[in-house]
């Protein structure tokens, strides 16, 4: 089943992206264990694709204006997070890019342990 | 009052320098599932297989099971809970133990951690539990022995250093006695002219009472200040048993590479298939014969493929691995039995038949090998021992036709009587091993026919007495026994003299 549902993910979408017209219709055809499946696919997916850009403050328009370059072409978020104190926090796919100072502390903390 | 302040100021900038965070990429996953000790991952793409994955609590594990879509890990140490849907993360580091001299004499666990209550113990160096076995180049055959202290064993199943020698039989045959009495025989060796050999006992899937009685008869009989015991009892959990024989082997390896000869125990390997076979069964792999995983094969013979003996170009260290597997109802020829049996260098085969007859240690010399053989033995030793084998062959047959209770010709008697006190003599108490040049001794008078005329019940305290009047009276024949190490005519006739003068004091 598992098998099944990943290729139904890789029709649900237009050049690579997701594409909602085409979800609505795979998504009818299927059962509810299926169905289950294939949201839980689809919202990982669709994790995957966003690219978050935490900050500490609010991201300034020089940094939005560099990451859009980079990642060009996807989806960007750039919430605020004053945990990270300061600095910022990329995350894209499975990947974290971490250059803030909450990130830099708990390595001071860890090797300490 | 300035200056120091200004020192200290320095001082702390050079320690903020020293932690040198860069900002970097990690790879991240989302715990999908938890059970059974059992993380399933999603994301984590770039982990690789062994590798350490940290948790969002703290937690640690191991990637155990690279799947198309998921990582499975296995976990070693839980802090609080892990959550559906919390961050796991790559941490670049395989599974590895600290190693160091200040191991000596502790209890600790597969990942190192005291278990004795004692303080922490500082590692000198970081060794990791997976590791190839050394190559063909760096080895050399094995030709030091390696003494047991045990009569049976050191005379006809004599054990080398870099050799793997199984220990099998069933539950309650003296399996771990013969181990133990092998460590506890290294302290012997101290000041001799043979390397000291270090020992780690490997206690997988035991009772905690079980270690801790181990653990106080080895400091009873001097034994633990050149031993490690490694231990996951059996309330630990399969994952850390299933390291342990490897976190033992990592830290054998540490003062391998020291050129320190090593004996390493693993107490038993059966209880390791089963954490194994636990963790295969939790991670949906395909069972194969009696429910282990196809590679089960794999994992024991990588294992003792570490044991080594390695030249003298690369450190002239060695591993002696001492695996323990238990049987059920004698049965040899089950799965892991036959698996380890044709790994290993030889094994020593224990029955509780012998063992309830009295006739211990329970080895059933007959179909106990040992395939390094007499290179790995003195020469004194191997040209006593001979006989001592052809001597037992023989008389396990005659008393098979004995039985019948026909009339026996003299020769055959003689043989039946000569077969009936070496067995006696090779009987041995646990916890006593005994020195070589003593086995040398009372083997020769036996299987020289000096015993012949001593009733079958004195045997024993023949033996102890002849022991002591020759450490007492005649300590220079012991020390010359100890040095020369061949049979010479001289030593030869010495020990007639001595066995004769000894057995008029004895009658008396
Ligand atoms: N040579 C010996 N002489 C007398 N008693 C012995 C001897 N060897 C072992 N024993 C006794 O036999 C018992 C079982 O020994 P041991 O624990 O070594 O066996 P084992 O095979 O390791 O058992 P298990 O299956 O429980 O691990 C112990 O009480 C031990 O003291
Ligand atoms: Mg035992």
């Amino acid at each position: 089943m598992q098998k099944k549902i990943k290729n139904l993910v890789l029709l649900s979408q237009t050049k690579g992206k997701l594409d909602g017209s085409k979800i609505l219709t795979i998504a009818k055809t299927l059962g509810r264990k299926e169905l289950a499946l294939y949201y839980r696919m689809l919202y990982q997916k669709r994790h995957e694709e966003k690219v978050v850009v935490k900050t500490a403050i609010a991201a300034p328009g020089s940094l939005i204006l560099r990451v859009r370059k980079i990642f060009a072409g996807q989806d960007i978020i750039f919430p605020k997070e004053p945990s990270l104190i300061a600095g910022l926090c990329v995350q894209f796919a499975d990947f974290i890019f971490d250059a803030s100072f909450q990130g830099y502390f708990s390595s001071i903390r860890k090797s300490y342990d | 009052m300035t200056k120091s302040t200004d020192e200290i100021l320095i001082q702390l900038q050079k320690k903020l320098n020293a932690f040198g965070f860069e900002p970097g990429l990690t790879n991240v996953g989302t715990v999908e599932q938890m059970g059974d000790g059992v993380v399933t991952v999603s994301g984590l793409s770039k982990v690789a297989m062994g590798e350490m994955v940290e948790f969002e609590d703290g937690s640690t594990g191991f990637a155990f099971n690279l799947d198309e879509d998921y990582v499975s890990v296995i976990l070693l140490s839980t802090k609080t809970a892990i959550t559906s849907g919390s961050q796991a993360r790559k941490t670049g580091n395989f599974l590895s133990i600290g190693a160091a001299e200040a191991f000596l004499g502790r209890v600790v666990s597969p990942l190192g951690e005291p278990l004795d209550g004692k303080p922490g113990i500082k590692a000198a160096k970081m060794m990791p539990l997976e590791r190839i076995a050394p190559g063909v180049v760096l080895r050399k055959s094995v030709n030091t022995p390696l003494f047991t202290g045990i009569k049976s064993i050191d005379s006809m199943i004599p054990i080398g250093r870099g050799q793997r020698e199984l220990i099998i039989g069933d539950r309650s045959t003296g399996k771990t006695s013969i181990a133990l009495d092998a460590i506890i025989n290294q302290k012997v060796a101290r000041g001799s002219r043979r390397k000291q050999v270090l020992c780690i006992y490997v206690a997988i899937g035991q009772k905690q009472g079980n270690v801790a009685q181990i653990v106080d008869k080895l400091g009873e009989k001097g034994a633990l200040s050149y031993t490690i015991i490694v231990a996951a009892g059996a309330s630990d959990g399969a994952a850390l048993q299933y390291i342990a024989p490897f976190a033992g082997c990592a830290i054998a390896e540490y003062f391998l590479q020291k050129g320190q000869d090593v004996l390493i125990v693993y107490d038993d390997l059966t209880k390791h298939s089963f954490a194994y076979r636990q963790l295969s069964l939790v991670l949906k792999r395909p069972a194969g014969r009696e429910a282990y995983p196809g590679d089960i094969f794999y994992l024991h013979s990588r294992l003792l493929e570490r044991a080594v003996c390695l030249n003298e170009k690369n450190g002239g260290g060695s591993i002696t691995a001492l695996p323990i597997v238990e049987t059920q109802a004698a049965d040899v020829s089950a799965y892991i039995p036959t698996n380890i049996i044709s790994i290993t260098d030889g094994q020593i085969y224990l029955e509780s038949d012998l063992f309830n007859a009295g006739i211990r240690p329970a080895i059933n010399a007959g179909i106990s090998v040992s395939r390094v053989g007499g290179a790995a033995q003195t020469p004194i030793m191997r040209k006593i021992a001979g006989p001592l084998r052809l001597d037992l062959a023989q008389y396990r047959e005659l008393a098979a036709f004995a039985q019948f209770g026909s009339d026996l010709d003299k020769a055959t008697q003689t043989r039946l009587d000569r077969g009936a006190r070496i067995t006696e003599v090779l009987k041995q108490t646990n916890y006593a091993p005994m020195r070589q040049a003593h086995q040398v001794a009372i083997i020769w008078a036996v299987t020289n026919g000096f015993l012949d005329d001593i009733a079958i019940d004195d045997v024993s305290r023949f033996e102890i007495e002849f022991i002591e009047y020759l450490e007492n009276v005649e300590k220079k024949l012991i020390d010359k026994i100890d040095k020369e190490e061949k049979l010479t005519d001289e030593i030869a006739k010495d020990l007639e003299k001595e066995v004769i003068k000894f057995k008029k004091r004895f009658k008396i």
